[in-house]
Formats: structure tokens, sequence, C-alpha cells
């Protein structure tokens, strides 16, 4: 289907007395997993389907299809009329304008499926002869996607782009005296040149066999050296009380504190649409909002929120851009983009260097149970007991509780080697004094 | 477009022409699906959403690999086109032909109140009373969260070997979250509920669920934190099935096994729990959430004893990793949808009751923490070490429930916890959720009784001033 014959139907949605945005996108992916130097799984999918919001008065209704036909573009659009009859009306619904646009994002290169497989293998290789107490690779994966999105609305509203990501990784296992350990690394990118295939197989391997050994350490306050995997991770949980959206909805802690600290003045909290190189990037956002670069926390002083159009027409600001969808089958949502702490000065060695007593830590588990409205969090962790400035031995059993706002005015260190984790990004920071259970 | 419609030659033409690219078995995987969610925020009905999500996965298994080719069409055309691709992918020489299938009988999940046959309207006036209540219950309340999801969803599955089912699942669950405020200190309550059931188990539940998501926020106000240190746990029947889900569940699953990611591998036979254990998994229990007719693969589903008296007994599986394993399919062969290929998974899974009363399980502990509800957990099978989350807890003190507690997250070792439970009640609750593995959620329900775990690390704080 062609942008022009989508806008047909706009028409169609004046007929029936509403304002429409009719979102279409067709999707193609494929994933690779090798396992003993051969081909264990290739899944290839081919996805499409429409989604459709209506605003009537100031009533709005969603709806969609996983089939993109003329009739089923049809029922969805009456569908999502009737589905705005029954909602509430809200004095701020909105569907942003906008203008023709049109953007490619580092387009999908033509790479045969065989030279793919051919370097996932070579990870699996060297993971497994990185250390002889590498027993396995659990898994060497690969995978690629591209989707093509078609926006359209009556306010005037014209996108189409493309964009494509890559990903890879890596599961390796060591074993010694008895005990298993796993080791993960991954990456996602724009751009299939920057995958080292290579660095993820040695990084998965380091992981598993630096771990053999762990065992918990006493309960006690100690400084967290985070790693920076670990401090992107929590800047995902964090990104909550940055939205807009949990302002608007009372579920964030930030409400009231624009212009005041919130946290250590050596953080600054960016979220970048138009990140060179960025997993989210774009040109605009999924209702047709071109994107931005936007500083929420500047030397820990809160600038302000993250907004689609309508929590920007709610709170009287514009549109950073900020709209966002999981897909075709889901309404426009207040999502991040490119989010990263910005990197500070600090080595990660510096910060070892400077602890007598101290954790660091590598992974954590049950990061879905932090409660992101009140920022209270007690995880599973495991890493590395630190002491006299030296990594003394791997720690795992234990857990290291708090609160994630509070962590945040914690941090006494922000380290210098900022990475991006697929669309959240972080260095690695020292933070003072937090609760480590453990024997 | 109805895939019903489909005949079963034309299936079989379909799984023949996916072999023609070589490989020992073909699957094919059709869903159609009706969505309908309703979203009350702010006092007020904020969304509703419907939706048609339809469509296939091919699959070849030739040897040690798979294929597996996702499309949204439906059609006999579009079904060719995407098995071409997966003989295409394959590339080889064909060895074996596609069986004529067998004949199917639809499956159909009993419901009293069909969703579909009741007005959105009604669906929404249902939301709001229960939002009402969670409202009215304090004016600490701040926020109320109310997601409605009603789900009618049609599966054909049909295989080379001759297999071939039909099943018409209806789904149906309600969730509310609370948020409570008090000075500075902000707490939330969360429940849910839902299964293969209809309509009339949010007609039921709702205003009741309401309350108790509302009590426990508002009484989470005053909650002290958790400690911090090992101790003893009790983890009440009401509490759920996190526990077992994280400790045991996710590490018997076929393909962790298989890869050698589970600490229970290789341990088919031999005591890996307290005798007064035994787990199952029960795909067969009428309208938990869990509930399966067949998997996802069309081979019936069961009740398969994991652990029997401390013995480890079977594991869970699939086709492909039961193949792989030399074991018998369990029917665990289960997709979020038809995006996915099918991977060994839980469906309900709990400890089975046992002979302690519930009350002399709390009496007999002298210092320890009593968990009246879990919320979500995680798992690293390749060590077994587990967390789950205390969504409310109470110190025990003197064989008595104390003052209640907050935030904190338990861990411990799975193959230890199972040997450490010393008492198990003769009680048993259920508890339902999205288990997530590999990208994939499905619908799963846990449940234990009352039991008492000697030994587990609470991750509390620890207050200044303390050792």
């Amino acid at each position: 289907m062609k942008l022009t014959e989508l806008k047909s139907f706009l028409s169609q949605a004046s007929q029936l007395g509403a304002k429409a945005e009719i979102f279409v996108s067709h999707g193609q992916s494929l994933e690779l997993v090798v396992s003993n130097g051969k081909l264990e799984s290739l899944d290839k999918k081919n996805s499409q389907g429409v989604g459709i919001r209506a605003l009537v008065d100031k009533q709005m209704g969603f709806a969609f299809s996983t089939e993109v036909s003329k009739a089923s573009i049809e029922a969805t659009l009456k569908q999502a009329v009737a589905n705005a009859e029954v909602t509430a009306p809200d004095e701020f619904n909105t569907l942003p304008e906008g203008k023709p646009v049109k953007g490619e994002v580092e387009h999908l290169v033509d790479i045969p499926i065989e030279e793919k497989i051919q370097k996932v293998i070579l990870a699996e290789k060297v993971a497994k002869e990185y250390d002889s107490r590498i027993i396995k690779v659990q898994r060497s994966a690969y995978g690629d996607a591209t989707s093509e999105v078609m926006l359209v609305s009556t306010e005037g509203v014209e996108a189409e782009y493309k964009s494509s990501y890559y990903d890879s990784y890596v599961v390796a296992l060591a074993e010694e005296d008895g005990q298993r350990e796993e080791g993960v690394s991954f990456d996602v990118v724009r751009n299939y040149e920057k995958i080292n295939f290579r660095d993820l197989g040695e990084e998965a391997a380091d992981k598993a066999v630096s771990m053999l050994g762990a065992r918990p350490i006493s309960s006690e306050k100690l400084p967290l050296i985070l790693d920076r995997e670990i401090a992107a991770q929590v800047l995902s949980v964090l990104a909550n009380v940055l939205s807009a959206r949990s302002v608007i909805k009372k579920k964030s802690l930030f409400a009231e504190k624009v212009g005041q600290k919130v946290a250590s003045h050596l953080v600054t909290i960016i979220d970048d649409g138009n990140m060179k190189g960025g997993v989210a990037s774009n040109i605009v956002d999924d209702e047709g909002v071109p994107t931005q670069r936007t500083v929420l926390v500047d030397s820990g002083i809160l600038l302000g929120f993250y907004h689609n159009s309508y929590t920007a027409n709610r709170m009287g600001v514009t549109s950073t851009g900020n709209g966002v969808r999981s897909g075709a089958k889901s309404t426009v949502g207040c999502g991040t983009t490119n989010l990263y702490i910005q990197p500070g000065q600090t080595s990660k060695e510096e910060m070892i260097d400077s602890l007598r007593r101290g954790l660091m830590v590598t992974s954590v588990m049950g990061l879905h149970t932090a409660n992101p409205i009140s920022g209270d969090f007690s995880l599973g962790a495991a890493g590395f007991l630190i002491q006299e400035g030296k990594i003394a031995r791997p720690v795992r059993g234990i857990t290291i509780a708090g609160n994630l706002i509070d962590l945040l005015s914690k941090v006494t260190l922000v380290g210098s080697d900022l990475r991006m984790f697929g669309s959240t990004g972080a260095p690695t920071l020292l933070v003072d004094g937090i609760s480590v259970s453990g024997e | 477009m109805d895939m019903w419609q489909l005949s079963k030659e034309e299936i079989r033409q379909v799984l023949d022409t996916a072999l023609t690219g070589g490989g020992d078995f073909a699957d094919l995987y059709m869903e159609y699906r009706e969505i309908t969610g309703v979203g009350c925020e702010e006092d007020r009905i904020e969304n509703i959403t419907t939706g048609v999500d339809q469509g296939a996965g091919i699959r070849v298994i030739d040897g040690d690999r798979s294929l597996y080719m996702q499309t949204n069409d439906l059609t006999l055309n579009g079904l060719l086109e995407a098995a071409k691709e997966a003989a295409k992918a394959n590339g080889k020489e064909r060895t074996m032909v596609a069986q004529e299938l067998k004949d199917a009988k639809p499956a159909f999940s009993e419901v009293k109140e069909d969703p579909k046959t009741v007005p959105i309207e009604e669906k929404t006036q249902v939301v709001l009373s229960a939002n009402k209540v969670a409202r009215e219950y304090s004016e600490k309340v701040l926020q109320v969260t109310i997601t409605y999801v009603d789900h009618r969803k049609k599966i054909m599955i049909a295989n080379s070997e001759g297999t071939f089912s039909k099943e018409e699942r209806t789904t149906t669950r309600f969730s509310i979250n609370v948020v409570a405020k008090e000075k500075d200190i902000v707490q939330t309550g969360f429940e849910s509920r839902g299964g293969i059931t209809g309509f009339e188990i949010v007609r039921e539940n709702a205003e009741e669920l309401a309350r108790l998501a509302a009590q426990r926020a508002v009484n989470m106000l005053s909650a002290r934190p958790a400690p911090a240190g090992r101790m003893t746990v009790v983890m009440s029947s009401e509490a759920g099935g996190t526990m077992v889900h994280e400790a045991c569940g996710h590490g018997l699953e076929a393909d962790l096994i298989y890869h050698g990611m589970s600490v229970y591998a290789g341990k088919l036979g031999e005591k890996v729990a307290s005798e007064k254990v035994t787990v199952i998994d029960d795909a067969t229990i009428a309208g938990r959430y869990g509930y399966i007719a067949y998997d996802d693969e069309g081979t019936k589903a069961e009740k398969t004893v994991l652990i029997e008296k401390g013995v480890l007994k079977q594991y869970m599986s699939d086709l492909y990793y039961a193949k792989k394993l030399g074991l018998k399919p369990t029917g665990n062969g289960r997709r979020e949808s038809y995006a996915y290929k099918p991977i060994p998974r839980m469906t309900n899974t709990y400890i089975a009751s046992g002979e302690d009363d519930p009350e002399e399980i709390i009496r007999s502990t002298e210092k320890g923490l009593f968990v009246s509800r879990m919320g979500g957990g995680q798992v690293n099978t390749t060590n077994g070490d587990f967390v789950f989350d205390i969504a409310e807890g109470f110190l025990i003190e003197n064989g008595k429930i104390g003052n209640l507690v907050r935030g904190a997250t338990l861990v411990g070792n799975g193959p230890q916890v199972l040997k450490d439970i010393e008492m198990v009640g003769r009680d048993l609750g259920f508890s339902l959720g999205v288990c997530g593995k590999d990208g994939q959620g499905v619908p799963v329900s846990d449940a234990q009784p009352t039991i008492k775990i000697k030994s587990l690390t609470v991750g509390g704080l620890i207050e200044e001033g303390d050792k």
C-alpha cells in the first residue's frame, strides 16, 4: 500500500465526524542461533499491522489489526471511532499537526545469511577458546530487523520512515569444582559493521569465568560500584519518574521538583532522539512529531520531563518527540528514545582504587520488581568484593536494597566509560553506602 | 477470513511444501485472536482498545536445527509462501512427505459468561465500580489503575506426522494497581484475577480485588522496612507460588536441561528436595490461568509429577527437546503467539499439599519472616540462585505474627531451598502471572501450601546504628 492510498481513508474518518491518525508498519526480522559450530535455529518474521487513533470531539479511541487491506483498514477505522465514543472526554486529547517528511535511518545492508552465520560461529569459537574452564557456549546468536512505517493523519501528518537494527548475544558457561556460572554479553546497534563478534565472545567467557568461586558476603552497608550495564538497567527504571505521563498520573516523585536538586551534581541525564547511531533515533516520533535532544537532569538539577503530544498539551508545553509505540498493535505512549547518563572523568580502575572495602555489582536479578513509583528496590546481586583498592573475590547470593532516587543523590563518582546497551546507556557509577544483605 | 475453513488436504499441502527443502518434521501453528481492553485511570475510562491479531508460524526441524517462518497472511497462498521460504532456508533435498492429517474436533473452553456477549458499556461499568471502591477506601489513595482484557483465541495446529488439533480459548483478566501516599511515603497495592474463564470472574471479584489492593497499599504506608540477613521464612498459602516457579520450575524445563543451563540436569531419579516436597505441573486444572487442553504443538496437555516426595521424576518438555533428550513429551510446548516457536514452559505449577497444620507452622517458628504475598521473581537456572519479591510480609516473633514489613526481595538457591523446606501445610493457594522467557510471555499459575524454610536471605535495609 502507498502513502497516497492510505491518505484516502482519512476522508472516511471525516465523514464519520472524527479526526484520525493511521499508523501502518511492515517489518522483517531474522534471528540466528548457532551451537557447536553449526546453525541451530533460524527464525524469520514478516509482520504487518495497522493501528488507528480516532478523536471524536474530545474522546479518543484506538483499534488495530494485523491484516493490512482496504477492508481491514475501513473496519478498524470504524471500530476506533466506536471505541472513542465509550471513553471519557478529555479536553487535552489531541492529534498533533504535521507535514510531509520522509526518512531512512541506517538502512539494512544486504549481507548473505551464510556470512552472518559464520560471524556467530566465530563469537562462539572465541568464547569457547577463551579459557579451559569454559565448558560450553549455551547460545551464540545474531538478529536483525527492518521496519517501514507510514503515518498519516487528518491533521497533516504524512511521515514515512524506515529503520533497522542489528543485535547479537553470547551466553557462555564456565565450570570449576562442580560450580557452574554463566556469562552473558550483548550488543544492539544501527550499523552491522559495529558489531564486534570477537569482543562479544570474549566478554561472555570472561564474565562466566570471573564468577567461578563466587559466594555471599556478610550483611553490611557498603559503597557500590555499579557496572555501566547495571547503571543503564537502573536508569531504565528511573526513566519512569522522568516521564510526563507519570507526573500527570501522580506516579512520579519528581512531580513538584522541577528546578530543584534531585541527584548528585555529577549526574546529567539526557534523552536524545537524534543521537547519531542511536538505536532509537528517528526523524519523527510515532505520532509524527520531530525528535530532539532533551536534557532532563542537568548537574543534578531537574529541568523537566519527556513528553508526547497529550502530556505536553496537558502541561502547557511542547512535545519533546517522545510519543512512542511498541508497534501497530499499541497506541501512543510516552517513552524514552536514547536515554543516557552523561559520562564523567573517572576510570573504573580509579574507582576500585579509591575503596578500602566495597562491592562492584555486575549483575542484578529481579529488577522488574523494583517499584518505579516509590523508587524502592531490593535486588538479587552478584559481582566482586573490593578490598584495599583491589578486586578480592567474586560474590553471589546477596541482595542490595535502597531507593533508586536516593541512589542518584549518593553518586560520588561518574565513570568516563559511557556505553549504550540498546537505547539506554550509562557510565560506571560509584555510590555511597547501600544495604547489602548476605550471610 | 476464517482459518477453520482450510481443508485438511490444504493444510497437509502447506506442511508438505515446507518439507521440500529437506527436514524430518514440519508443523504449522495458526492463530486468530480478538482482543478487547479497557483502561481506567484518573477516575475515568481512559482508553478502549480492540483489535484483531492473526498469524501463522511454520517450522521445519532438520536433525539438530530448526527453521521458523512467521507470517500475518492466513490465506492458503500466504501459508504456501511461508512454507516455501522455510524450505528455501533449509536448502536441502526432500527426505519426507507430510502424512494425512487425523480428524480434529475443536476443543472449546467452557465459560459461564462469554465476554463477547457482554456489551462494552457493561464492562466499563464494572471497571468503574471497582475504581470507586478503591478510591473510597481511604483518602490516602492517590491513583487507581485498572486494566481489563478479554481475548478470544482460535488456534489450529498441524504437523507432518498427522497431528491435527483445533482449540478455542476464551481468557478474561482483571488487574488493579492502587497508589497510596502519606507525607513522603508512596506505596502500591496490586491484585489480579483471571484465567480461561468468562466475564463472571470479573463481575464476581472486581470490587473485592479493588478493596484488597487499596487496603494493601494503605497498610504498607505504615510498614517498617524489612530487616536484612538470613532468617527462617514461613510462606503463607495465600502468598502465591512465585517461589516454586523460580526455585525449581524453570530449572526443570527441558531446553535448559539440554543446554546444561540447569542445576537439575542429569538428576532424574535422585533426591533433590526434602521428602515433604512433591512438585506438580498440571495443565488440566480447568479455569486456572495456565490451563490448556492441548499445548501449542498439539500434544494433549497433562498432569506431570516433577518431584515426588523429594525425588526428581520428570522434566517438562516440548516435542523438540523431548526427542533430543530421549524423553516423553509432557505437553509443555508453549508459545506467546504465532510470532514465536514453542519452547518448554510451565502451566499450573505447584508444591502439593502436605500434612502440617498452617497455624502450627507459624507457632513453631520462634523468629523469622512471614510472607503473606509474593510479587515477581527471577532465577539464574545455571547456578540455581533465585529471587522473589515480598509484596506483603510480617515479622514472626515467639511463634506469633508481628509487625508488617515492606520492600524486600528474598534470595536463595533452588536446590538448597528445596532441601530446607521443613514443614508443608495441608492448605493450597494459587496466584497467576505472565511468565517471561526468551522474550515470550505466557499465562501461568503457581501455587503452594503454607511452608517453612529453614533459612533464606532477606534483602532488607540495614538501619543506621546496626552492626
